[in-house]
């Protein structure tokens, strides 16, 4: 596999883990919260909620804009 | 009843891992040579500590005030984010990638989103414990490995501005989805502007102010 294919296989590896963790929160009793509960967590703080809302900012300003 | 705003709670703000997260993230900017976006990230934590020095100093415990946004019933909230996601991909996907207009429209709810949240008193302990939720490292460490690849591909470029083949970053696998199909760009645009209602949500910042 070629350094190219490796890293996007990476990248398609670890976005994957996160639906696993996603189905293994919500069907099995391992105790893993779901990505919403987690991040609802942390919206519980000022600088939680500022970090997590610029972060979503960023991406857009990232990808469309700048 | 547990209050819901006011005075801020917990650990000092400096020493809180979300903003010790975004000064870390402004100085990446810098070293990335993106100066316009290290200037807004070092603004953010900047009103996130000229924020928390004002509150320290001013208690009053009345209900917090701020800007209402949306219909209180959610069915109809969904429905009019919905609609208007779908209308700002359509409306905005007609510019091309790095238009000055789509730098406004971009722009636009990150302006909206700050006044939404700097108008709001912040969450006090007590609607939301203190701490990492139970169990949430496998989230924790997903999400620091995708930041460990992109950064060993960003290293491996010859400077910040060029993605190689070789050891793509995210932005040089997508970039070229959004320059060459409007539908790609208005779709991830309306997706964007829907996950930040969402967001919002979760905040409790949509709805009358609590």
């Amino acid at each position: 596999m070629t350094s190219h294919g490796l890293t996007v296989a990476t990248y398609l590896g670890l976005t994957s883990l996160f639906v696993v963790l996603e189905l293994l929160a919500r069907f099995t009793p391992l105790g893993v919260p779901t990505l919403g509960s987690v991040i609802t967590r942390v919206l519980g703080h000022r600088a939680g909620q500022v970090a997590v809302l610029f972060a979503w900012w960023w991406i857009g300003w990232h990808f469309f804009a700048n | 009843m547990l209050p819901v705003t006011g005075r801020p709670k917990g650990p000092p703000l400096l020493v809180q891992p979300a903003f010790v997260i975004i000064v870390m993230i402004a100085a990446v900017h810098v070293i990335r040579d993106a100066p316009l976006d290290a200037v807004i990230t070092y603004a953010v934590a900047t009103a996130l500590v000229t924020e928390h020095v004002w509150l320290r100093r001013r208690v009053d415990g009345r209900p917090a005030a701020g800007i209402t946004l949306g219909p209180r019933s959610p069915a109809a909230e969904v429905a009019g984010v919905l609609a208007v996601a779908a209308a700002f991909g359509w409306w905005a996907s007609r510019w091309h990638l790095y238009d000055w207009r789509l730098k406004v429209a971009t722009a636009i709810p990150g302006v909206l989103v700050a006044l939404l949240v700097f108008t709001r008193r912040p969450p006090v302990a007590g609607r939301s414990a203190a701490g990492p939720a139970p169990r949430a490292w496998p989230w924790a460490a997903v999400g620091v490995a995708i930041c460990l690849q992109e950064l060993a591909s960003f290293v491996q470029q010859p400077d910040p501005h060029t993605g190689i083949y070789e050891h793509p970053t995210v932005s040089y696998l997508v970039e070229p989805l959004l320059l060459q199909s409007p539908l790609v760009r208005g779709c991830a645009l309306a997706v964007w502007l829907a996950a930040g209602h969402y967001l919002l949500r979760l905040a409790g910042l949509t709805g009358r102010p609590r």
